[in-house]
């Protein structure tokens, strides 16, 4: 039982982070059609900004210096490179962003080399005990900041500004006739997107330590939960990926820490076999 | 008020409407009817701004418009009623309307609603119904309602008659003639010539993406081609 509850605990966190870059997949894709595989270098450079590079500034600056970059990075990639070419060909973009995240990775690697480097926790080293679960504050802040940035997603969906965004992910051109802004919304979600890419780096780094590859599995494995899920919308992309999350950690503490990573990719070949829409999502709902 | 001279547009480097002039003038409703194919769609297409002007000109008030984003020119007071319709099928009736109301001049949002619901009685039965699960005459009333309530100076129907029953497309084109009585301008293209007459003052009969006759529904009545091509078995009686 307590294995059980231990492993449970550690599957949300795992699942939380998969699901903060899930949901930033989602947030693009419902919007463009378009699915941005930097996302999880963009993490990673996060986390070498906030625990590698700059070790001399406050913690504070280096968290949102890391924020910062993660916003310009996606939304210049996308205002100078992914878009153009997305016009033309969907799948090219999706690999060029596969590509710019190699060449973030090999340029990380170049000024801090590939050795995996640790990272101390903000929130400290201390342990939790409730009841017969016993949690890092690092584990407990990771939950607390999801829960957050989750809950901001729901409320800026509910808002008039997200009528018009749940609006534009249904017909693109008739809300731009409308006279909604469409490429500045588009924008705006790119930032957004970079935001949850940051917080997912930052809170990564503690758990598995810097390494500058770290962000190319985080990027795969999150768009794994998110086709779990459902990439057609946000909510079912995010619960793919906590679920993904669970699966992997019950599956390594029960069945076999070595394969864990053969499991992920074996449910990512079942789900798309399976169902392709994910497992809550409807035909209809996704476009391809 | 909107005028188009010499206008070439297409998709892409493909041109389908040649050197094409048509105007609107202020508080003035005119049509546009052709043949299936003959550019209409395209003509408003790129009027709202959807796809590109390849050669001649597109001006508003005298003013070059045609390099304007689709939002820009929506926010001058173009609003379009496209073909297809184009609810958003996962908004309520009720959404649909307030993300029309809410992108021009906040004001009066409550207000300009009621009245497309007074306008549409059956929209107004169906307010937080899922607009995707409207018949289709019910999301032809919910695409002119949608124009409407942004209080556009220009509104621009692609087939207004189209899955609407009878009894409720003359309604509708006559709650259309009033608000250009009103002072709205309107460019409608409609297959049914003798709506468009009664609804028009003016009008123009396109082919293979150009005007081959313009004139008053009164001088238009006259000319064979239009009886020939539209007015057909309807239009006996009238
Ligand atoms: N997306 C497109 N790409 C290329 N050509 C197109 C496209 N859409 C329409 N066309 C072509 O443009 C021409 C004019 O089409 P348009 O839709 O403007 O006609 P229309 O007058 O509105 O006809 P209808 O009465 O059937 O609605 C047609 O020959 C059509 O094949
Ligand atoms: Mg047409």
């Amino acid at each position: 039982m307590e294995t059980f509850v231990q492993l449970i605990a550690a599957g949300l966190v795992t699942g939380t982070i998969y699901a903060l870059i899930a949901a930033g997949y989602a947030v693009l894709y419902t919007a463009t059609g378009f699915v941005n595989f930097a996302l999880g270098a963009q993490a990673m450079i996060g986390g070498y900004l906030t625990y590698v590079f700059l070790p001399e500034l406050p913690l504070i600056v280096r968290v949102l210096l890391a924020i910062v970059v993660s916003i310009l990075v996606s939304v210049a990639s996308w205002a100078f490179f992914y878009r153009q070419v997305a016009e033309k060909d969907m799948l090219s973009a999706v690999i060029m962003s596969f590509g710019f995240s190699i060449v973030m990775a090999e340029f990380v690697r170049i000024i801090a080399g590939g050795i995996p480097l640790p990272a101390e926790s903000p929130f400290g080293s201390g342990v939790q005990q409730i009841g017969i679960l016993s949690i890092s504050n690092h584990s407990m802040a990771v939950l607390v900041v999801g829960i957050v940035l989750f809950a901001a997603l729901a409320l800026v969906f509910r808002s008039r500004g997200g009528m018009s965004i749940r609006a534009m992910f249904q017909d693109k051109e008739m809300a731009e006739t409308l006279g909604i802004p469409t490429n500045r919304v588009v924008i705006g979600l790119f930032a957004l997107s970079g935001v949850f890419a940051a917080a997912a780096g930052i809170l990564t780094g503690p758990i598995l330590s810097m390494s500058p590859h770290m962000g190319t599995s985080l990027a795969l494995i999150a768009f794994v939960g998110a086709i779990l899920g459902g990439l057609g919308r946000i909510s079912t992309a995010i619960i793919g990926a906590i679920m993904l999350g669970l699966l992997e950690t019950l599956f390594a503490g029960y069945v076999s820490q070595d394969y864990r990573t053969t499991l992920v990719f074996a449910v990512f070949i079942l789900v798309l076999i399976v169902r392709p829409a994910g497992v809550f999502g409807s035909k209809t709902k996704v476009k391809v | 008020m909107l005028e188009l001279k010499n206008a070439r547009i297409g998709y892409g480097p493909v041109s389908v409407v040649h050197d094409l002039t048509i105007s609107v003038g202020a508080s003035e409703a005119v049509f546009l009817v052709g043949p299936n194919g003959a550019g209409k769609s395209t003509t408003l297409r790129g009027i709202i701004g959807h796809n590109p002007l390849l050669g001649g000109s597109i001006t508003w008030e005298g003013k070059d418009i045609s390099k304007l984003a689709p939002h820009e020119r929506a926010r001058l007071g173009i609003a379009l009623v496209p073909e297809g319709r184009h609810v958003f099928p996962q908004l309520s009736v009720l959404e649909n309307l307030e993300v029309a109301a809410r992108v021009g001049p906040n004001t009066r949002v409550k207000e300009r609603i009621e009245s497309i619901f007074d306008r549409f009685p059956r929209l107004a039965g169906r307010r937080s119904q899922q607009a995707g699960l409207l018949s289709g005459g019910e999301q032809q009333m919910l695409a002119i309602g949608r124009a409407l309530v942004q209080e556009p100076r220009l509104l621009v129907i692609d087939e207004l008659s189209l899955g609407l029953a009878p009894v409720i497309y003359q309604q509708v084109g006559e709650s259309v003639r009033d608000l250009a009585r009103d002072g709205l301008s309107v460019l409608l293209v409609e297959q049914n010539a003798v709506l468009a007459m009664k609804i028009c003052s003016r009008g123009y009969l396109l082919s293979r993406g150009t005007a081959v006759l313009e004139g008053t529904v009164e001088e238009l009545k006259t000319k064979s081609e239009m009886r020939e091509l539209y007015l057909g078995g309807l239009g006996k009686g009238n």
